[in-house]
């Protein structure tokens, strides 16, 4: 009993050594866990394999470099997945800095799906149309930053090109082929097939759940794990039909896309830094156990 | 040689910051000090002004001067001077005696989003999360589902139960079903903490790739 009354007054910083080791070691001496998809992300993966070809999705950046780690391996695999598809993503960003994060997030998957490229075609797993190396303003576009979160997205409802009369880089939207509609129309939300945010905190996919009722899209979120057990909620109404939770859901998307990121890269030491947390809530808890009995047996 | 630079730089600032965790000391501070400066220039000069004031605003009233390309030679859009001055409103808020007329913009925001905030919340929110909790409680030929239910409907209304705090909390029913939903309230906080925890080692996963493989290349 004595070693957990000690352990009561551990200092916090060997704890701290103990969690910095717990993931250094794993991702020094390499291993792998097995990596089971859930139901959430498979519900993303499905959504995309049944678009069809040439569909237009928007992904909304809504996250700034604090989330990259989590949600940046996620938004690469999701990339690589359309680009095989020949989806064509159309992205924009509620948050400033979302913009830098989704060309860098563009620039590696465009370099993945080109080291793929031939062996997915040879394995007959690419679409018809899909190119090896997807253009700007045809296959995808980097839209940029908007202020307004709620109102912005209620009026991507209507018209894409008055928020966005040109893409980030100052290109005009208007003469874009990835825009052109088939009656001619402007382009709005409920013109692209699937709508996902990668949230980190507000103006996420609450802003596209809100005005829900205008573009009437099915929709998607990649969130940070602490947004997790609020997202849920919106996975049981249906109103999301699937959800990347974190790293580890990266992990999950990247398998199901076969793709060896850093998402699946963090699995191994994302494993043992929990059981090394677990182990220490578990000692904590047995020293407060402890001293509870020892001040009892004083008082008795 | 830039991207060199910018890595070394960025190790330098990773173990100035993971030195307070040994304890608060000089190389952590700079590190504070430098983030919030950054920041804060980052923020007024790229973002407030390059990515909102000047496509959003001046871009469209003074397209000559501000807009490029065929944008250019756009007609001024002068229904902008409205939000405008609301913001330029909002700069008086500096001046002890014109600062009550900055309330104007705030009332005006105030005033659109509670009207925005209202409909979608209810529309959105609170009637889906209501429609998928009524439940039949009893799935016939199938346990776990009539199980879940259960937990699901009693949950709900044992939280309720918790958070009616006009009378107390006390007596076989109304008591025992505030402890219920004191324990549910409980088990949800566990799954928020294990979440956070998840997300915090995501975020020390991320750091430790980048000082092991960027700047070391030990990986």
């Amino acid at each position: 009993m004595d070693i957990f009354l000690k352990l009561k007054n551990l200092d916090r910083r060997w704890v701290y050594l103990c969690v910095a080791l717990s993931v250094i070691l794993p991702m020094v001496f390499k291993f792998e866990l097995p990596i089971y998809p859930g139901a959430a992300v498979k519900g993303i993966y499905n959504k995309i394999e049944s678009l069809e070809p040439g569909s237009r999705v928007f992904l909304s950046f809504d996250f700034d470099p604090a989330a990259e780690p989590e949600l940046g391996p996620g938004a690469i695999a999701i990339f690589v997945h359309m680009f095989r598809r020949n989806i064509k993503p159309i992205v924009g960003c509620n948050w400033p800095v979302g913009n830098e994060i989704a060309e860098k997030c563009i620039t590696q998957a465009k370099e993945i799906h080109k080291n793929t490229f031939e062996k997915y075609n040879k394995e007959n797993k690419l679409v018809k149309g899909c190119k090896i190396d997807p253009e700007n303003g045809k296959d995808y576009v980097i839209l940029g930053y908007k202020p307004g979160g709620i109102i912005h997205v209620k009026n991507l409802c209507t018209d894409f090109m008055g928020p966005y009369p040109q893409d980030k880089d100052g290109n005009p939207t208007d003469n874009m082929e990835i825009f052109k509609t088939a009656n001619g129309k402007r382009f709005s939300m409920n013109d692209v097939a699937l709508i996902i945010s990668y949230t980190a905190g507000t103006n996420g996919i609450e802003a596209f759940i809100s005005n829900e009722m205008f573009h009437k899209r099915p929709m998607a979120a990649g969130c940070t794990s602490v947004n997790i057990p609020r997202f849920t909620t919106y996975l049981q109404t249906g109103q999301l039909v699937g959800m990347i939770g974190g790293l580890p859901g990266a992990a999950e998307y990247e398998s199901l896309v076969d793709h060896k990121g850093e998402g699946r890269a963090g699995m191994s030491p994302q494993s043992i830094a929990h059981l090394v947390i677990m182990i220490f809530i578990i000692l904590g808890n047995l020293a407060f156990i402890a001293e509870n009995r020892k001040m009892h047996k004083k008082k008795a | 040689m830039v991207e060199l630079i910018s890595i070394w730089i960025g190790a330098f600032i990773t173990l100035c910051c993971f030195s307070f965790l040994y304890k608060d000391n000089p190389f952590y501070r700079f590190a504070e000090s430098l983030f919030v400066g950054v920041s804060a220039g980052y923020y007024l000069s790229v973002v407030y002004f390059h990515q909102v004031l000047k496509p959003n605003l001046l871009a469209k009233l003074f397209p000559a001067a501000f807009a490029s390309g065929e944008a250019a030679s756009a007609a001024p859009d002068y229904w902008l001077i409205i939000p405008g001055i609301l913001g330029c409103l909002m700069l008086l808020r500096f001046s002890q005696k014109l600062a009550w007329v900055s309330r104007f913009t705030v009332a005006f925001v105030m005033g659109v989003s509670t009207g925005l905030t209202i409909v979608t919340s209810t529309q959105q929110y609170l009637i889906p999360q209501i429609a998928k909790a009524i439940k039949p409680i009893i799935v016939s030929g199938n346990i776990w589902q009539s199980f879940s239910n259960i937990v699901l409907v009693v949950g709900s209304i044992a939280c309720l139960f918790y958070f009616f705090f006009s009378t107390e909390h006390r007596g076989p029913v109304y008591g025992n079903l505030a402890k219920i939903g004191i324990w549910v309230l409980m088990i949800s906080f566990g799954a928020s903490f294990g979440a956070t925890v998840m997300g915090r080692i995501s975020l020390l996963i991320g750091r430790f790739s980048f000082l092991l493989h960027d700047w070391l290349h030990i990986i």
